[in-house]
């Protein structure tokens, strides 16, 4: 009883650091795939004295009639 | 606003979760240098599609809910349109490339709260692409609800703000919680004050008629008199709105208001008893629907189409009033007809009558005007 309760707990354990590993190895593979898939994006949008010669939205509220 | 207020991202936001995912991710383009070559096939809101777009993919749980609601398909717009218009079919009309061009432009995506400025207040981003979970509601809710609701609660219209802003600097979502907005219950419901939403009792439970130390909580029934009928201030309302096509600019469409906006207070009788809109008299706000509002939508479908449009498209004109129960949000706990019993009772000028109604508005502002205005009370002495 005491080896199979042994077992058990030893198999709960890999299957936990499986799935942590897996996915938190995925996720980290994701995001720096995600920022260096648009790094020439960041590099522009991030420069913000760059972001200041396109001008800018002359942002209205109240423009809208819906109540 | 500059370049940056409208376009720019934050440095930190790159690192924030959102930002990890990385831009192409979710707006598509093309990581090149070249600015053209980098915005093709660019997808400005990328939350838009089926009320969620790429958000679906870790927040299902709110989008399942969010693309039906309210907000997001303008349940109430389109059903009110539809009813004026028939026997006339939207589908038939000028009416959605109308929408296109305008009211959709209020319709609300995930991103026209969370992220940028909704469509109709061409801003950019709110705060360098940050997240923003409590919309800030002096960019979001004023963009759309500006002209009313949002715009005499920050004291912007009217002659005073409302106290919960005033006094205690309350945000819109203080009171409308995201679950309110992102699921619109019962699914069923087509008008604004049908929908399951913050009732003032909710947080004010010693003012519900008969478990008040307020005699004038007492005096009236459960369910008589709305909460605003007493403690909202005068209000601002449309009269007389033309919507056309923008000669000027093609593909635009122009609102035209050639009236003076006008602002009122009256009571009516409430003809749409709700669950959350129980009260037996309500405060009404005028729509600023005539006749002949859409008038120049036959000219405008047949310059599209080369078909002119139905020459009467509001034939249903009659079916829906042009007083409507209003949630008015200028709140005070004073106000000129709470200040005695006959402040409000005999006082004809605060009740929608007949005397109110325009010849050429709808016979259905028969069913909310208040025929017999509540007599004046003997005072004891």
């Amino acid at each position: 009883m005491r080896t199979y309760r042994r077992t058990k707990f030893t198999l709960a354990v890999i299957t936990f650091l499986s799935v942590a590993f897996t996915f938190g190895l995925g996720g980290t593979v994701f995001a720096a795939e995600g920022t260096a898939s648009s790094s020439e994006c960041i590099k522009c949008h991030t420069d913000l004295k760059k972001m200041d010669q396109y001008g800018a939205a002359s942002a209205a509220g109240a423009a809208a009639i819906a109540g | 606003m500059r370049g940056r207020d409208t376009y720019g991202v934050d440095k930190d936001y790159v690192d924030s979760v959102h930002g990890k995912i990385g831009c192409i991710n979710c707006h598509k383009g093309k990581n090149v240098s070249d600015k053209d070559k980098a915005h093709e096939g660019l997808v400005k809101d990328p939350s838009e599609k089926d009320g969620g777009g790429v958000c679906i993919q870790c927040h299902s749980d709110i989008t399942s809910k969010y693309k039906h609601s309210m907000h997001y398909k303008l349940t109430g717009i389109f059903n009110i349109v539809s009813t004026i218009i028939e026997p006339n079919k939207i589908p038939d009309t000028i009416l959605p490339a109308a929408a296109k061009l305008d009211c959709l432009n209020c319709h609300a995506s995930c991103g026209s709260c969370h992220v940028a400025w909704p469509k109709v207040a061409e801003g950019g981003l709110l705060n360098r692409h940050r997240f923003e979970k409590n919309p800030p509601m002096d960019k979001t809710c004023y963009a759309c609800h500006g002209s009313r609701y949002a715009g005499e609660y920050m004291g912007k219209l009217g002659p005073s703000p409302d106290v919960h802003y005033e006094k205690y600097q309350m945000v819109c979502t203080d009171c409308h919680k995201g679950e309110f907005l992102h699921d619109t219950q019962p699914a069923s419901a087509t008008r604004f004050y049908a929908v399951r939403q913050p009732m003032c009792t909710d947080c004010h439970p010693n003012a519900v008629p008969g478990k008040s130390n307020i005699a004038m909580h007492n005096a009236h029934k459960k369910d008589e008199v709305a909460c605003t009928v007493c403690h909202a201030t005068e209000y601002f309302n449309c009269v007389n709105c033309h919507v056309s096509l923008d000669v000027k600019e093609a593909g635009k469409i122009k609102v035209i208001f050639p009236s003076e906006p006008l602002e009122t207070f009256k009571i009516a009788r409430n003809y749409d008893r709700s669950k959350y809109n129980p009260y037996k008299y309500d405060l009404v706000r005028h729509t600023p629907m005539k006749k002949d509002s859409l008038a120049s939508f036959y000219w405008f479908q047949d310059v599209l189409t080369g078909k002119p449009g139905p020459k009467d498209l509001i034939a249903n004109y009659d079916a829906l009033p042009t007083w409507n129960s209003a949630s008015v949000h200028t709140i005070q706990r004073k106000t000129k007809q709470n200040s005695s019993c006959n402040a409000c009772h005999g006082h004809k000028d605060l009740f929608l009558t007949k005397d109110d109604l325009v010849p050429s508005e709808p016979t259905a502002n028969l069913k909310v005007i208040v025929n017999k205005i509540p007599p004046m009370i003997k005072e004891r002495r």
